[in-house]
């Protein structure tokens, strides 16, 4: 930046007026020109695939017409978030959607950064490496599959776990039916599924830590878990809290496709959310408006959330998202 | 020379960018090259003056591209013969789009119809074609129709109406599934000769026949593990063998609409029947006759569970038979299959829902030529000729023909040349769901099933078939997985039966309400008057 500057005097010195300013803008450009093409893809990307479908948040203002398309479909103002927020399910699908959410960021959240904790303790290093693989494959694993083992494990007459259940004289466990079950059998398949996953950042921050700090620690006369409570955990803060603070963006985002094979009339009460709701509702009914309109109030919520936590998390003296 | 790689990597990443735009734009072209149709027609419609005495023939001279998409999830390969054949004959390139029934060809439609890039000519939904009709999307075929007698004829004149404003014709009926049901219950004759019972004549015997079908140990295998009949509970349908017209019917419910006093009525709101079926299927429920995980059940499960001999009894075409028969005698070599008729219920009979009306469409965005190749070309289908490698295939590649008899060859049952009659459109005539080489024998044997099904006594109409409102469109989904959430609980005894009246009522005010208005509204309008 130094030199930059004393390129950039110089040609002042010389130069003289506009003529002046416009000749070192356009050489700054010039120079620039690599970095920018550079940028352009990525710039691109974010313009058409992010920022352009934004104009189809249009359609939740309107009332829809496939054949109309966005411009001359009727605009009807606000009616689509009355309709939504005077339907008869709303406070059992934002109940559901909100506990749900709860569930995630209490007990799946928190889960990453344990078995990272855990796994960065282990001095073996080839049993780090294979437990950490073991642990992340079920990431690629599509819910469709963890839903169709757990349907065949758990099948009430011809399940394994239910046939061992009985052969050792314990009940039966309706696992599918059961709407009590509904929400921790949800949150552990996260769990399973994404633990691993999830750990790899915690992982990568905890490498970067310091070694001397822990030295330090050592020679202080801490043991395991104090390195670990005083070393390794404010070691990687700013990443959970980052992580944190993202995760809030999505906060009513539950994941349609899990919910939904999960979902069966006897545990709708519980299981019905936002998303599930928007699929019936919007897409299998054609109410593309009304399915948009959900959506920007999920997007609201997140947005709102995001900002308060970052905000919170300024005035508490750590680094927000921006 | 890092500076050179960096340069040439944006550059590369730009010509990306840059193709994937222009990949999107790719629509812009189409309207260039209708003009050029336009033009071309122009020319053609100087001919076709000069032709205009005896009728306007195509020559078929021009190869034309025909897109069409049809409900079948595996399709034909490209160089597959019969298709090969097709675009020899009517000198087309035909491209065909296999899209799988159920919600994702709704979500395709959808998705075409948004970024105005319908087939040709494509299979669609009831649903999509009432909502879509008086949009302008589809071509009216009421004046070229005429002109196409082996089409014409291939479907009654009913069939054309149904579901059309007075004097236009919006799509081609298809399927002799009108209104003849190939739905027949089946059910493992060989449990009921082990355990000594009598075939299920009534609703009570089957309930019987099920419970011992679930207790006794039909298969001799000296463990639990088998039960009478297992259900879906899908959207909409009461749970029964996945098809609870056979069951409904017999309680005396509407098959999804009924006329009472000139006016729709719902079975949701019959409730005092409704309160009978779920008493019955709960009886089923916990003396293990009915499969205990019913509510978890997708559709496919019903029948999977049949094939694997945990379940006596299953609805299904009854086309399927002999192959559920093969199936299932290879896990069971003694396993024998038998289609019974529609047991009696406490209220008559029950009979097979119907499919609902289908209708095949043409894009209304298209140039005389290609209207008029794609007309020819079904014509020719709907006629005997035609029919024949349409069902059969090619001689020589998927049967062989010596004198008079005909044989299957092994690429017969590889290569499915029969599919564009199921997945598209067939005649209204019977005799198409048999091959020229099968037996007589059971060519018999189905025709008695159709005609059992056919008997006036399961009769059992929807007075709502086809009709649109929009509040069924709009909340229907919503309202039936509302009201079977509650039947299910019932069911399974979590809640007493008096859950229903709440449920039923809340289906009314809902929007059912409106539903049944403006189902009788469009009723006075294009009802099918039966």
């Amino acid at each position: 930046m130094q030199d930059e500057k004393c390129i950039f005097d110089y040609d002042n010195s010389i130069e003289s007026g506009g003529e002046m300013m416009d000749k070192t803008i356009s050489k700054r450009f010039l120079r620039g020109i690599p970095l920018y093409l550079l940028i352009l893809p990525g710039f691109l990307y974010f313009v058409i695939f992010k920022y352009l479908p934004m104009v189809g948040l249009l359609v939740s203002f309107q009332e829809y017409d496939l054949f109309l398309g966005i411009w001359d479909s009727p605009w009807v103002g606000l009616d689509q978030f009355i309709r939504l927020f005077t339907e008869v399910d709303f406070l059992i699908l934002l109940k559901n959607t909100l506990i749900l959410a709860l569930y995630d960021l209490i007990f799946y959240f928190p889960a990453p950064i344990i078995f990272a904790v855990f796994l960065n303790e282990v001095r073996k290093k080839w049993f780090s490496r294979t437990v950490q693989t073991v642990v992340y494959a079920p990431h690629f694993i599509s819910w469709v599959v963890v839903v169709g083992i757990t349907m065949t494990l758990f099948s009430s007459q011809s399940g394994g776990i239910n046939i061992l259940l009985d052969n050792f004289g314990f009940e039966r466990i309706n696992l599918m039916q059961d709407p009590d079950k509904f929400r921790f059998l949800w949150v552990l398949h996260n769990i399973w599924n994404g633990t691993g996953w999830g750990a790899i950042i915690f992982l990568a921050a905890m490498a970067s830590v310091d070694p001397s700090l822990y030295e330090a620690a050592k020679i202080d006369g801490a043991g395991r878990l104090r390195q670990i409570w005083h070393v390794t955990l404010p070691g990687i803060r700013h990443v959970i809290v980052i992580l944190f603070i993202l995760r809030l963006g999505n906060f009513m985002d539950i994941g349609f496709e899990h919910v939904y094979l999960l979902q069966n009339p006897l545990n709708l009460d519980v299981s019905d959310i936002f998303d599930t709701y928007v699929y019936r509702t919007g897409i299998l009914s054609g109410n593309f408006s009304y399915a948009s309109a959900v959506g920007m109030f999920k997007s609201v919520v997140g947005l709102i959330l995001v900002i308060g936590a970052n905000k919170v998390s300024k005035k508490m003296g750590e680094e927000g998202v921006f | 020379m890092k500076k050179l790689m960096l340069l040439l990597l944006a550059f590369i990443l730009l010509g990306f960018v840059v193709a994937g735009c222009s990949g999107g734009n790719g629509n812009n072209d189409v309207p260039d090259s209708q003009n050029d149709d336009q033009e071309q027609q122009q020319g053609n419609d100087q001919q076709a003056e000069e032709k205009a005495d005896n009728q306007v023939v195509d020559d078929m001279s021009e190869e034309i591209e025909i897109s069409m998409m049809v409900r079948r999830g595996k399709g034909w390969p490209d160089d597959h013969p019969t298709l090969a054949f097709l675009e020899d004959k009517f000198n087309i390139d035909l491209n065909i789009e296999y899209v799988r029934g159920g919600s994702a060809y709704h979500e395709k439609l959808n998705v075409l119809a948004a970024s105005n890039s319908l087939p040709d000519i494509y299979w669609i939904f009831v649903q999509e074609y009432n909502k879509w009709r008086d949009k302008g999307v589809f071509l009216d075929l009421a004046p070229y129709v005429g002109d196409y007698p082996n089409l014409k004829a291939a479907f009654s004149e009913e069939s054309w109406t149904v579901l059309n404003p007075e004097g236009k014709i919006f799509g081609i009926p298809t399927g002799s599934k009108l209104n003849k049901p190939l739905g027949t219950m089946i059910i493992r004759k060989d449990w009921l000769d082990t355990l000594g019972l009598e075939v299920p004549e009534t609703l009570d015997e089957l309930l019987e026949v099920s419970k011992a079908f679930a207790a006794d140990d039909p298969d001799g295998n000296g463990s639990n593990d088998t039960m009478g009949f297992s259900a879906a509970a899908t959207n909409g349908q009461i749970p029964f063998m996945n098809n609870g017209g056979f069951f409904m019917g017999g309680f005396g419910l509407h098959n999804d609409w009924g006329l009472v006093d000139g006016k729709i009525e719902g079975w949701v709101q019959q409730t005092d029947k409704i309160k009978e079926v779920a008493g019955w299927l709960n009886e089923a429920y916990v003396t293990g006759a009915l499969d205990q995980e019913f509510a978890v059940n997708k559709p496919s499960d019903v029948k999977k569970k049949f094939l694997s001999g945990k379940t006596g009894m299953v609805i299904n075409n009854m086309f399927n038979m002999d192959r559920f028969e093969k199936d299932i005698k290879e896990i069971t070599p003694d396993a024998e299959l038998m289609a019974i008729s529609y047991p009696e219920g406490p209220h008559g009979f029950g009979g097979p829902k119907g499919p609902n009306i289908q209708k095949v469409v043409m894009n209304a965005e298209m140039d005389e030529n290609k209207r008029k190749r794609i007309l020819t070309m079904l014509d020719w289908w709907m006629t005997e000729e035609g029919q024949f490698p349409m069902e059969h295939g090619i001689e020589g590649v998927h049967y062989t023909k010596e004198g008079d008899s005909y044989k299957p060859l092994p690429a017969y049952a590889k290569q499915k040349p029969g599919l564009l009659t199921s997945a598209l459109m067939q005649a209204e005539d019977f005799d198409l769901f048999f091959k020229v080489w099968d037996d007589e024998q059971y060519i018999q044997k189905m025709n008695e099933l159709i005609d059992i099904n056919t008997q006036p006594k399961y009769a059992w109409d929807n007075a709502a078939l086809g009709l649109h409102s929009e509040t069924l469109e709009a909340e229907g989904a919503n309202l039936g997985s509302k009201f079977l959430q509650a039947f299910v609980k019932v069911v399974v005894g979590d809640e007493p039966a008096s859950t229903l009246d709440a449920a039923s009522e809340e289906w009314f005010n809902n929007g059912g309400e409106q539903i049944v208005e403006e189902l009788t509204k469009a009723y006075d309008l294009y009802g099918t008057g039966k």
